[in-house]
C-alpha cells in the first residue's frame, strides 16, 4: 500500500510502428447505405471514408490556389507596413492613408481567410465522421443516487427540523443584500423639484445662445426664429432645459389670444425642448407657422399657442412670457409656468 | 352771297369746325385721362435702363402670369413688392423660379436665362418697394471666416432643417429643406436673409453679415473636403450604413458560408 | 522509423496528459463531427465579430479619454478648431486624425458591431425557422436571446461614448423614457446619470465606458461560453439526410478539417469588416459635431438595431394621462417600455409556448424545414413584419425626403400597416409553407417530372413522372410526417420527425387527469390550429396509378 499517486509507466517514444498498423480500428469505411450503427472500438466514432475525385494535376494546382491566396496576404501585410511608415498624414497624400492601410489590411485577412477555406475545401481528406449520440439523460439508477445525495445533505443541513437555524439563516441573508443597494444611493441627487425649474426667472434677459449678446427688439425679422438662453446661464449643457426660441409672426398671424398676450408685439417665445422625449426643436415652417421636431415628428403650430397637430407629442410646449425692457431688449417675466420638457410622474 | 347766306354758311362751317374741336378736344381729354387712370404697362420708362430691361423680362418669362402684371401677386403667387432683389437672384438663379408646377416645395432646376437678364430682373422687382439687396462680397471674404464659429452657427441654425452636413432634411407634409451641395455662397447668403419659402429668415441682426461669412466658409468647407473614412454614404448617418452592413457586410459574408458548405 | 517532429509532438502530448489525463477528451475533440450546412456557420460570424470587437475595442480603450470635462479642440481638424467639447469627443477627434491607424480601428470596430448585431439575429431566425430551439436546448435559446439584448445594449453604449451630437440625441431620448416609467422614473434618471440632464458633474460618461468597455463585455463573454459549451456538449443539431438519424451527427471532423474550414472563416470575417473599415465611411463624429443640448440634426437616427424602437415611438399615438398630480406618458412608455419589453418576453417564452400547445416532450436532434412548420413559420413573419415595420417607421424622415413623399403620409401608411400587416404576413408564410409541403407531397407521389410526353395506346397523352430515388422519398416522407410505405396521410402542419423520441417523454402526455378548464380548452385549439390538416388540391389530377390515397 503506498501514499503516494500512482505514477506511470515510462515509454520509449520515437521507435514505433504507426498508429494504423497497429490499431486496425480507428477508421472504418462504410457501406454506401449508411449503417447507422456502425461504430468504433471506442464506441463513438465512425469515419466514411470519402474519395477526393481528382485529376492528377489538379492537387498540385490546388496547392499553388492556396499558396497563391498566402502569398498575396503576406505581400498585402508589407504593403500596410510601407504604407504605415510612408504615408505622411499631413500631407496630400494624408487622405489615402485609411484607404491604403485598410486596403491592405483586408486584403491580407481575405488573403488568409480564402487560403484557409480553399485548404479545407481542396486539399485536407474529405471524409466525414459518424458519430453516435449519447443519450442527454442520466441511467435512472444514477440520477435517484444524485437525487438521494441531495435530499440527503439537505436532512443533514437540518434545515427542515431546525426552525430558529432556518429563519435567522432567511433573515440574515434576506438582509445582506441590502447594503450593496444602500451603496447606490450616492449615485445621484434626488430630483426633488428641478425638473421644475429652469434658468428663466423675472428680467432676465434674453440673449442669443451663441453669441450670447441680448436681443433687442428689432433684431428679428418676420418669420425669423431664433435660440435664446437666460442671461448669465448661456451653457446648454448646464441648464438643458432653459433653452428657448423667439419666433416673430406679422401682425395678425398670430390666433390665440393667450399667446398674443404673453408675447411682446408679435414676437412669442416658447420652449425649445420637445414635450414628447426632449429634442430641441427648431424646424420652423416660416409660411405655414409649424414647428417640427426632428427626433419623432411631433409638429406644433406655432401660431396657436403652440397646439400639438401630428405625432406623439401630447401637450403644447410651455411659453415663456416675455416683455421688452426700458433699453429696448427683451426679458423674460419670470419662470415658464409649467414643467419643461418630457413628462414624468410627478408632473402634475 | 347775302350775309345772311355767309352768316348761315359761317354758322354751318363753324357748326362743323365746333363739332370737330369738340371731338378733338373729347379724344384728347379721353386720352389724357386713359394716361392717367389706367394702370401702368410696360409702356412707362425709368431713370435706370435695366429696370427696364427687367420689366420686359418679368412679362417674356412668364413671371407676370402668376405674379401679376405689375408683380403685385394674386391668388397663384404671392406680391413681389419689397421682396428684394436678393430674393429675385436666389429664386431664379437657383432655377426654382419660373415654377413649372404647384407641389409642395420649389425644386432647384437649371436657370432658365443668364445671370445677367436675372440681375436685371432683380433690379425691376427691387424697384418695386425696398427689400434685401443682393450681398456684395467676394470669396476671399467668406474664406477668411471662421469657420469653426461658423459650424457652431450652422448647427443651432440650420442643422435641424439641413441636416448636419448640408445633405438636405425632410420638413412636414412633403416639403422639405434641400441639400446644400449645389448653393453658392451668394445663394446662401441670400436664402438666409430672404427666407425663401418655408425657410425662416435670419436678418442681419440677428445673423450679422461676418456671422453669415462664417456659416458660408464652414458649408463650403464641409462640401468641399474629402471623407477621409472612405465612402460618404449620402452623409445622412445610419440609415445608409444599415443598408450597406446588410448588402455588403452580411451578403458577403453569407456567400462566404455558402461557399465554404459546398462541396468541394 | 518516425520523424523528429512525429517524436516532439508525441512527447508534448504525453507531457500534458501526464498532468492532465486530457487523452480521452483531445481523442473525443478531434474527432467531433461538424455538419456542414451552411446556415450552421451563420452563429460564428457573431462570434468572430465579437472577437473583433474585443481586438479593435482593446486599441481604441488605450486613446479614448472617458470624461465629460470640457476642453478646447486644437487638433487637426480645421473646421473643429477652437471649439469647446468634452474631453472624450475630443479624445475620438484625436484618434481619427492623429492617430495612424485610428480612424481605420474606429472605422472597423463600428462596422464590426453592426454584423455583430446582424448576425444574431440572422442566426436566431435560422435557429427558429428550423426548430432547433426544441429540446433539449431550449436553455441554450434562452442564452441566445440574452445574448441579443446585451448586444444590442452594448452598441448602444458604445456609440454613445463620443458624445456627438447624433448619440447624444440618443441619450436624451433614453433618459426622457426613463423618466417616464411611473412612481421611480425619475429617481431612476437622475440616479443613472449622477445628476439633472445631461449630467455636468460628469459621472455618466465613465459610467457609460466602464458598462462598455467592462461589464457587458464581461457578461457577453461568460454567456458566448455557456452557449459555446453547451452545443460542443449536446452536438450540433442537423438537417435531415442520407444516413442521418436522431441518433447520431455527420459531419467534418473538428480536427483538422473544422478548424482549418473556421479558421478561415475568421479571417473573412475580419477581413469583411476591414474591407468596409477601409472604404466605407461610418459614424464620422467630426460633421456631426459636439453635443449640445440646445441642438439637433435633421434626419437624427440611432445605430440599426435601436431602428424598431426609435420607430415605435414615431408611431405611437399621443396618449398621456393625468391624473391626481400625476402623468403617466402612454406615448414613451408603451413604445419605449412595455413594447420591447413583450417582445423580447414572447422571444424568450416561444420554445416553452410551442411546446406546451404541441405537448412535445421528446428530443429533436434533427432539424426541420420552415415548410414542415407552417404555424411556425407564420408566427415568423408575423414576429418579423412588426419588427420590419417599426424598422422602417425609424427611418420615415429619410425615406420620405429620398422619395419625396409627404412624412406625414408614410407615418399613416405605417401605423395602419402595423395593425394589419402582421397578419397578412402570417398568412401568406403559412399558406406558402402548405404550398410548398404539396409540392412534395405531389413529388412523393408521383415522382419527378421529366418533360417526356408519351401517348398512351387509349390516345391519352399524360407526361411522364421518374419516382424519387428510395433515401430521398424516405427522407421527404419523414419531413412531411407521412408513413413513407403508405403515401396515404395528407400534409399536416407540424412535420414530426421520425426519428425515435428517446427520453424520458414519448411524445404523449402521461396519464394524469388534469382538470379541463379553460387554460386546456385554449391548449386544445391551439393545438388543433398548429396541428391543422388541409386538403391537397392535387388530388384528381392526372396520374397514371390507381388512387391510393386514404382520406382520414
Amino acid at each position: 500500500m503506498s501514499d503516494e499517486p500512482k505514477a506511470r509507466q515510462a515509454r520509449k517514444i520515437g521507435r514505433r510502428t504507426p498508429v494504423a498498423e497497429q490499431s486496425g480500428q480507428t477508421s472504418m469505411t462504410m457501406a454506401a447505405a449508411a449503417d447507422e450503427h456502425a461504430t468504433d472500438g471506442h464506441g463513438e466514432f465512425a469515419i466514411k471514408h470519402v474519395d477526393r475525385d481528382e485529376q492528377p494535376g489538379e492537387a498540385t494546382f490546388a496547392e499553388l490556389q492556396v499558396a497563391a491566396c498566402f502569398a498575396v496576404a503576406a505581400l498585402a501585410v508589407v504593403g500596410f507596413i510601407v504604407s504605415y511608415l510612408m504615408i505622411d498624414p499631413r500631407a496630400a497624400i494624408g487622405r489615402y492613408m485609411n484607404f491604403a492601410l485598410g486596403g491592405t489590411l483586408a486584403i491580407a485577412l481575405l488573403g488568409l481567410g480564402a487560403g484557409f477555406i480553399l485548404w479545407a475545401k481542396k486539399i485536407l481528406p474529405p471524409d466525414k465522421v459518424i458519430q453516435q449520440r449519447h443519450d442527454f439523460f442520466s441511467p435512472e439508477e444514477e440520477e435517484i443516487v444524485a437525487e438521494d445525495t441531495f435530499l440527503k445533505g439537505v436532512a443533514d443541513m437540518g434545515l427542515g427540523t431546525h426552525k430558529i437555524l432556518r429563519r435567522t439563516l432567511l433573515g440574515a441573508a434576506g438582509l445582506l443584500p441590502l447594503p450593496a443597494v444602500l451603496l447606490l444611493r450616492d449615485l445621484g441627487p434626488l430630483p426633488r423639484t428641478d425638473l421644475r425649474h429652469t434658468a428663466w426667472g423675472k428680467n432676465v434677459r434674453l440673449v442669443d445662445v451663441e453669441s450670447q449678446q441680448p436681443i433687442k427688439i428689432g433684431d428679428v425679422e418676420i418669420g425669423g426664429i431664433v435660440t435664446v438662453m437666460p442671461e448669465g446661464h448661456t451653457d446648454p449643457d448646464e441648464n438643458a432645459l432653459s433653452p428657448t426660441i423667439l419666433i416673430r409672426f406679422a401682425p395678425g398671424q398670430i390666433r390665440s389670444k393667450k399667446e398674443l398676450a404673453w408675447g411682446h408685439e408679435d414676437h412669442v417665445a416658447y420652449s425649445k425642448i420637445c414635450s414628447h422625449a426632449g429634442c430641441p426643436i427648431s424646424l420652423y415652417e416660416q409660411q405655414t407657422h409649424h414647428l417640427l421636431c426632428p427626433c419623432h415628428q411631433s409638429t406644433f403650430d406655432m401660431a396657436n399657442d403652440a397646439n400639438v397637430i401630428f405625432g406623439p407629442a401630447a401637450r403644447r410646449l410651455p411659453q415663456l412670457k416675455i416683455t421688452v425692457d426700458s433699453e429696448g431688449y427683451f426679458i423674460a417675466e419670470g419662470d415658464y409656468s409649467q414643467p419643461v420638457g418630457p413628462s414624468f410622474w410627478e408632473r402634475g | 352771297m347775302t350775309p345772311s347766306t355767309f352768316a348761315r354758311r359761317l354758322t354751318s362751317r363753324r357748326r362743323q369746325l365746333a363739332s370737330a374741336a369738340i371731338v378733338a378736344v373729347a379724344l384728347g381729354l379721353l386720352g389724357m385721362l386713359y394716361a392717367a387712370l389706367a394702370p401702368r404697362g410696360s409702356a412707362s420708362t425709368s431713370a435706370d435702363p435695366a429696370v427696364d430691361e427687367g420689366r420686359a423680362l418679368f412679362t417674356k418669362l412668364s413671371c407676370a402670369s402668376c405674379h401679376g402684371l405689375n408683380a403685385e401677386g394674386g391668388e397663384r403667387a404671392p406680391s413681389l413688392v419689397g421682396v428684394g432683389a436678393a430674393a429675385v437672384d436666389f429664386q431664379m438663379g437657383t432655377g426654382r423660379m419660373p415654377l413649372q408646377q404647384h407641389g409642395p416645395e420649389a425644386p432647384r432646376k437649371r436657370p432658365v436665362t443668364s445671370e445677367a437678364n436675372i440681375l436685371k430682373v432683380a433690379a425691376y422687382v427691387a424697384s418695386l418697394g425696398p427689400g434685401p439687396a443682393i450681398p456684395q462680397f467676394s470669396s476671399a471674404d467668406w474664406q477668411k471666416a471662421d469657420t469653426a464659429f461658423g459650424g457652431a452657427l450652422f448647427r443651432t441654425n440650420c442643422a435641424q432643417c439641413h441636416n448636419f452636413a448640408g445633405s438636405g432634411g425632410e420638413l412636414t407634409y412633403g416639403k422639405y429643406a434641400p441639400t446644400l451641395s449645389d448653393a453658392t455662397p451668394r445663394q446662401i447668403y441670400e436664402a438666409m436673409i430672404t427666407g425663401p419659402e418655408n425657410m425662416p429668415v435670419f436678418g442681419d441682426k440677428q445673423l450679422t453679415p461676418p456671422q453669415k461669412l462664417a456659416i458660408i466658409n464652414y458649408v463650403r468647407t464641409i462640401k468641399t473636403q474629402a471623407d477621409p473614412g472612405g465612402v460618404g454614404l449620402g452623409r445622412v448617418g445610419p440609415v445608409t450604413e444599415t443598408v450597406v452592413g446588410w448588402l455588403v457586410g452580411i451578403g458577403v459574408l453569407v456567400i462566404v458560408t455558402i461557399w465554404i458548405g459546398a462541396r468541394a | 522509423m518516425a520523424s523528429m517532429g512525429e517524436t516532439a509532438t508525441r512527447k508534448g502530448l504525453r507531457y500534458v496528459d501526464d498532468r492532465f489525463g486530457s487523452a480521452g477528451f483531445l481523442r473525443r475533440s478531434f474527432n467531433k463531427a461538424f455538419p456542414d450546412h451552411w446556415s450552421f456557420l451563420l452563429g460564428e460570424i457573431a462570434l468572430y465579430s465579437f472577437v473583433i470587437l474585443l481586438l479593435t475595442g482593446t486599441y481604441l480603450t488605450l486613446f479614448f479619454h472617458a470624461s465629460s470635462e470640457v476642453v478646447t479642440y486644437h487638433g487637426s481638424y480645421a473646421p473643429l478648431r477652437g471649439v469647446k467639447m468634452t474631453e472624450a469627443y475630443d479624445s475620438t477627434l484625436h484618434m481619427s486624425f492623429d492617430v495612424r491607424g485610428g480612424l481605420l480601428m474606429r472605422q472597423i470596430h463600428h462596422w464590426a458591431a453592426l454584423l455583430f448585431v446582424m448576425s444574431i439575429a440572422v442566426h436566431m431566425m435560422r435557429v427558429f425557422f428550423t426548430g432547433a430551439f426544441r429540446k433539449p436546448r431550449t436553455i441554450n435559446w434562452h442564452i441566445g436571446v440574452t445574448l441579443f439584448i446585451l448586444a444590442v445594449l452594448e452598441g448602444f453604449a458604445g456609440y454613445s461614448l463620443p458624445d456627438d451630437l447624433l448619440s447624444g440625441t440618443g441619450i436624451r431620448i433614453a433618459y426622457s423614457v426613463m423618466e417616464s416609467i411611473p412612481v421611480v422614473g425619475t429617481y431612476l434618471a437622475y440616479f443613472v446619470f449622477g445628476s439633472s440632464y445631461p449630467s455636468v458633474t460628469g459621472d455618466f460618461i465613465p459610467r457609460l465606458f466602464i458598462i462598455h468597455v467592462l461589464l457587458v463585455p464581461g457578461i457577453l463573454l461568460a454567456l458566448i461560453s455557456a452557449h459555446m459549451m453547451i452545443i460542443w456538449h449536446q452536438k450540433h443539431t442537423d438537417f435531415p439526410g442520407p444516413g442521418k438519424t436522431e441518433q447520431n451527427v455527420i459531419g467534418s471532423p473538428f480536427y483538422p478539417t473544422f478548424m482549418i474550414k473556421t479558421n478561415g472563416f475568421l479571417f473573412m470575417v475580419f477581413g469583411v469588416c476591414a474591407f468596409l473599415g477601409a472604404f466605407a465611411q461610418i459614424n464620422p463624429v467630426w460633421l456631426y459635431g459636439p453635443y449640445n443640448a440646445s441642438q439637433v440634426s435633421a434626419g437624427s437616427q440611432p445605430d440599426w438595431y435601436i431602428f424598431f424602437l426609435e420607430g415605435s415611438l414615431r408611431l405611437m399615438p399621443n396618449l398621456e394621462s393625468n391624473f391626481w398630480g400625476h402623468t403617466i406618458s402612454w406615448n414613451i412608455l408603451i413604445p419605449g417600455v412595455i413594447l420591447p419589453g413583450i417582445m423580447f418576453n414572447l422571444l424568450y417564452a416561444y420554445p416553452t409556448l410551442e411546446a406546451w400547445i404541441t405537448k412535445d416532450k421528446a428530443y429533436h436532434n434533427l432539424l426541420q424545414r420552415p415548410r414542415d412548420v407552417p404555424v411556425r413559420t407564420g408566427c415568423g413573419a408575423f414576429g418579423l413584419t412588426f419588427y420590419g415595420i417599426l424598422y422602417i417607421g425609424g427611418q420615415n424622415d429619410v425615406l420620405a425626403n429620398t422619395f419625396h413623399w409627404s412624412l406625414q403620409a408614410v407615418t399613416w401608411v405605417l401605423r395602419v400597416l402595423i395593425i394589419v400587416g402582421p397578419f397578412i404576413a402570417f398568412y401568406i408564410a403559412k399558406r406558402w409553407a402548405l404550398g410548398l409541403q404539396h409540392k412534395d407531397q405531389e413529388r412523393l407521389h408521383h415522382g419527378e417530372e421529366t418533360g417526356i410526353i408519351r401517348r398512351l395506346p387509349s390516345g391519352e397523352y399524360i407526361e411522364v413522372h421518374e419516382p424519387l430515388p428510395a433515401q430521398r422519398a424516405a427522407i421527404l416522407a419523414a419531413q412531411l410526417g407521412i408513413d413513407p410505405h403508405e403515401h396515404g396521410a395528407l400534409p399536416s402542419g407540424n412535420g414530426h420527425s421520425n426519428g425515435h423520441s428517446d427520453g424520458h417523454g414519448n411524445g404523449q402526455s402521461p396519464g394524469l387527469i388534469r382538470p379541463v378548464g379553460a387554460l386546456s380548452r385554449a391548449r386544445e385549439a391551439l393545438e388543433g390550429f398548429f396541428f391543422e390538416r388541409h386538403d391537397s388540391p392535387s388530388d384528381g389530377v392526372d396520374d397514371d396509378e390507381p388512387k391510393t390515397l386514404n382520406r382520414p
